[in-house]
């Protein structure tokens, strides 16, 4: 059973759908059930694209036997709008502008990942063995028990700021389109997932919980965009991650491959893609409410 | 025959977590460039904490109450339990003040209890998911399982963190 496909599903299996590690199993799933029970609603508007993933829509609107607008993503739907709730950092811009092209590893882990102290020394080491510059989002808070990085041993946080450049909130979709930045270590949230691929960065995937593994999935195996560190954060294997993605073939052909997602995710808002004809039929419906 | 009137306003109630709040947010501003005006109830314990001012919404204050860190899944679990009479109170008070002109509520997925307040109020209602359609129908996968034959079958697999940790931190927003 565990390792059994979800039907029509591939690569997913029994084992990767994402439940709770926290108390009993039944909350959750009733839980489960409180979500997906759509009783009265019209329809379901997702922030996701045809592209990415038709045949979860396909099933999805077998299974609830309403419409499903798949719109996304929905940052580039109205570029003017900006939105930014958190005090973003620019001065990480000026830094950028200094580096060589391709050549930063662009760290963040979205607003609510917690990271241990030992999880963050391994990734300093690993980043600094790697030889790699990167932009380094901390926020406050973020690791257990401390502001930022003076939890680090001092020579190590000293070599951390020659080499990379810290920020407690960066302004991602800015970072992620500038040229110097080569790949995006990321919890692999699902909003970070679309800007990434819509700047053309291919990721290093380190999600936290079950959304997120999903997302790392699909990211290695489906799309082949990314690449997943698992288990307990070990520096050697942050640094070979760095290396296959910055320097070695397989983080060509993976930017290759996510220049060409990036080009189909724009096709789809503009006029008569698959996002852009989603949100009109959605107005339509909304109309005739 | 009467000429049906319009209904141009969207009752839009976002999950008060950032990944969420802000996709809705652009949904927003999508439905305002059709022509659509968004309201936006929020808690006034439970919201996320905006310096940015989003011109075209009205957001209105709803009462609640802080949540006990109970976990992600309680905390969940009892959002939606503390919001849902406010938000019905709100909706009532909404379709009496405008004259009956609400379009629809579009609430995120893990806002259930507005699903139920619009039966009970008979409003057109749109389900928003943030996440991916693989999640969704995994969910749905999910939420068909026996607990008990599952945890046997998947004895020995490490079992896999789910909603954020940090929804911990809808407790001190």
């Amino acid at each position: 059973m565990q390792n059994k496909v979800v039907e029509n599903m591939h690569p997913l299996r029994y084992k990767d759908l994402p439940t709770a590690t926290f108390g009993e199993l039944e909350p959750f799933l009733e839980l489960c059930r409180d979500v997906v029970n759509k009783r009265t609603a019209s329809a379901v508007i997702i922030n996701t694209v045809t592209c990415l993933e038709s045949s979860s829509l396909t099933r999805l609107q077998q299974e609830l036997q309403i419409p499903v607008y798949p719109l996304g993503p929905l940052h580039i739907t109205d570029s003017s709008t900006g939105f930014t709730v958190l005090q973003e950092d620019r001065s990480c811009v000026e830094w950028l502008n200094k580096q060589k092209p391709r050549s930063v590893i662009y760290i963040s882990l979205g607003s609510m990942v917690l990271m241990e102290t030992k999880e963050m020394l391994e990734m300093a080491w690993g980043m600094l063995n790697s030889n790699q510059p990167f932009l380094w989002v901390i926020r406050p808070g973020s690791v257990s028990g401390s502001e930022g990085i003076e939890s680090l041993p001092e020579e190590v946080s000293k070599m951390v700021l020659e080499k990379g450049y810290i920020v407690k909130w960066a302004p991602q979709i800015e970072v992620l389109g500038h040229p110097s930045v080569g790949g995006f270590w990321s919890h692999c949230g699902w909003n970070s997932t679309l800007e990434s691929i819509v700047e053309g960065v291919p990721m290093i995937c380190r999600p936290y919980q079950g959304e997120q593994m999903l997302n790392a999935i699909y990211l290695e195996s489906v799309w082949r965009i990314g690449i997943q560190v698992g288990g307990e954060l070990e520096r050697g294997a942050v640094e070979r991650a760095v290396k296959r993605l910055i320097v070695d073939k397989e983080g060509a052909s993976m930017r290759e491959r996510t220049l060409v997602l990036k080009e189909k995710l724009k096709a789809s808002i503009r006029g008569g893609g698959s996002s852009c004809n989603a949100l009109d039929e959605l107005v339509k419906h909304l109309k005739t409410e | 025959m009467e000429k049906r009137v319009e209904k141009r306003r969207i009752v839009l109630v976002p999950l008060p977590l950032l990944g969420h709040f802000t996709p809705m947010m652009q949904l927003g501003q999508a439905l305002i460039l059709k022509g659509f005006s968004i309201i936006v109830p929020q808690g006034e314990f439970n919201r996320v904490n905006s310096s940015q001012k989003f011109p075209g919404f009205q957001f209105i204050t709803i009462p609640d109450s802080e949540l006990e860190a109970n976990g992600p899944v309680g905390s969940l679990t009892q959002l939606n339990k503390i919001m849902e009479a406010s938000f019905k109170d709100c909706i009532r008070q909404l379709l009496k003040q405008q004259g009956n002109d609400i379009a629809c509520i579009i609430y995120d997925e893990f806002m259930y209890f507005c699903g139920a307040v619009a039966e009970e109020l008979k409003l057109p209602n749109f389900i928003f998911s943030t996440q991916t359609a693989t999640h969704k129908v995994c969910c749905n996968v999910l939420s068909k399982l026996n607990a008990k034959k599952y945890l046997i079958d998947m004895e020995g697999i490490q079992k896999l963190a789910y909603y954020p940790l940090c929804l911990l931190s809808l407790c001190s927003t």
